[in-house]
């Protein structure tokens, strides 16, 4: 039940238009990053990348929360809600947590690592419980 | 001899509206027989949507009771009503209640899905439900395209996929022309003597009474039955 629900939500998130977005975004800043090496610069694109993260899932809006509607109208209970709906949001995140965690890498900054892994996690653990609420009411 | 599905006791819903209560639904009492089309007519705004939500479990009541197939719904925490929603109860929103982006055959898996049948048993079950709503030849076609009458269809086999014992529809004619509303009308009354399935639709098209067995008029969240025919 949870492997199969979830792979929908893996379908949706990978196939909605928003994710064209979240890749602008990833090969942009990573541009950037690569170019200058601007490190400061860096913690910034991270918050940024939220807000990119944010409006992918904001113009596919609809289709989210028709998915989690009938999850919910079907009887699905909070946690597999909230597990699909993770999900969506750690398909969401991906290329920005693969992309910025292979650039601390090539800098060789391990606590950088942890702190983009860290902030990816929760930033998408947050968007979980934030769509379940809006759906919710 | 006919059953009672779900019994409505003394329920009162409010609002807050500018700080203050105020009363949406006020004292209903109604019940509904296994096997019967009940159709709750009443103008916009008259809370119907609200009583339907109830019903389904998505809302709670302030005072009164709900009891649907011997379960008290008051007494239920959200994960009670989910399970009532997965076995007992389906609901279909006046949007269809559907993903657009996924399949016609996708959509139908959810519920089974979530009840835990195994992927022959869904198969089996979905080309069933297909052939009954007479949507063979469209299960892998993306809800996006289809016609209000279809997806009205593609809904109703969601909601019946689990063979629930109380189907609620709100609105179900709403975006529909009257020949696929009177289509849509001809399935329900269909499903309530097939599967003895109890069906409640909320409407404000005077058109849609003449299905019911039974009608009740909501007025300024006041409930009233109109009429008692029988229905078998």
């Amino acid at each position: 039940m949870f492997r199969g629900l979830t792979a929908k939500s893996i379908k949706i998130a990978i196939k909605g238009g928003g994710m064209v977005y979240v890749g602008m975004f990833v090969a942009s800043s990573m541009i950037y990053l690569l170019m200058f090496s601007v490190m400061s610069a860096f913690l910034t694109m991270v918050l940024l990348s939220f807000i990119a993260i944010i409006s992918s899932i904001l113009s596919d809006k609809k289709t989210v929360k028709q998915f989690l509607l009938v999850l919910l109208l079907s009887g699905a209970r909070k946690k597999l809600i909230l597990v699909s709906s993770w999900a969506y949001c750690i398909v969401r995140c991906l290329p920005v947590l693969i992309a910025y965690a292979s650039y601390a890498v090539s800098i060789g900054d391990s606590i950088l690592v942890a702190v983009v892994v860290v902030f990816y996690t929760i930033s998408s653990v947050l968007l979980t419980h934030l769509l379940y609420w809006v759906v919710r009411r | 001899m006919r059953r009672i599905v779900a019994i409505v006791r003394n329920l009162w819903k409010y609002y807050l509206v500018g700080g203050r209560a105020v009363p949406i639904l006020k004292n209903i009492n109604m019940h509904v027989y296994s096997g019967e089309m009940v159709c709750i007519h009443g103008p916009s705004g008259a809370g119907k949507t609200t009583l339907l939500r109830i019903l389904a479990g998505l809302e709670r009541p302030d005072q009164g009771e709900v009891i649907v197939d011997g379960y008290n719904l008051t007494l239920l925490d959200d994960d009670g009503l989910a399970a009532l929603r997965a076995n007992v109860i389906s609901y279909i929103p006046q949007d269809y209640g559907l993903v657009e982006d996924l399949t016609v055959y996708e959509n139908i898996e959810i519920p089974l899905m979530i009840i835990g049948l195994d992927e022959a048993e869904r198969k089996s079950r979905i080309r069933w439900l297909l052939e009954y709503m007479g949507l063979i030849g469209k299960e892998n076609v993306k809800v996006r395209i289809l016609s209000g009458g279809e997806k009205q269809r593609v809904a109703i086999a969601r909601a019946l996929a689990v063979t629930p014992s109380l189907l609620l529809a709100d609105e179900p004619t709403a975006n529909l022309d009257w020949e696929n509303s009177k289509r849509v009308l001809e399935l329900m009354v269909n499903i309530s003597r097939d599967f003895q399935t109890a069906v409640v639709i909320v409407s404000h098209d005077p058109r849609v009474l003449e299905y019911a067995h039974r009608k009740y008029q909501l007025y300024d969240g006041v409930i009233s039955e109109v009429s008692q025919n029988t229905s078998g």
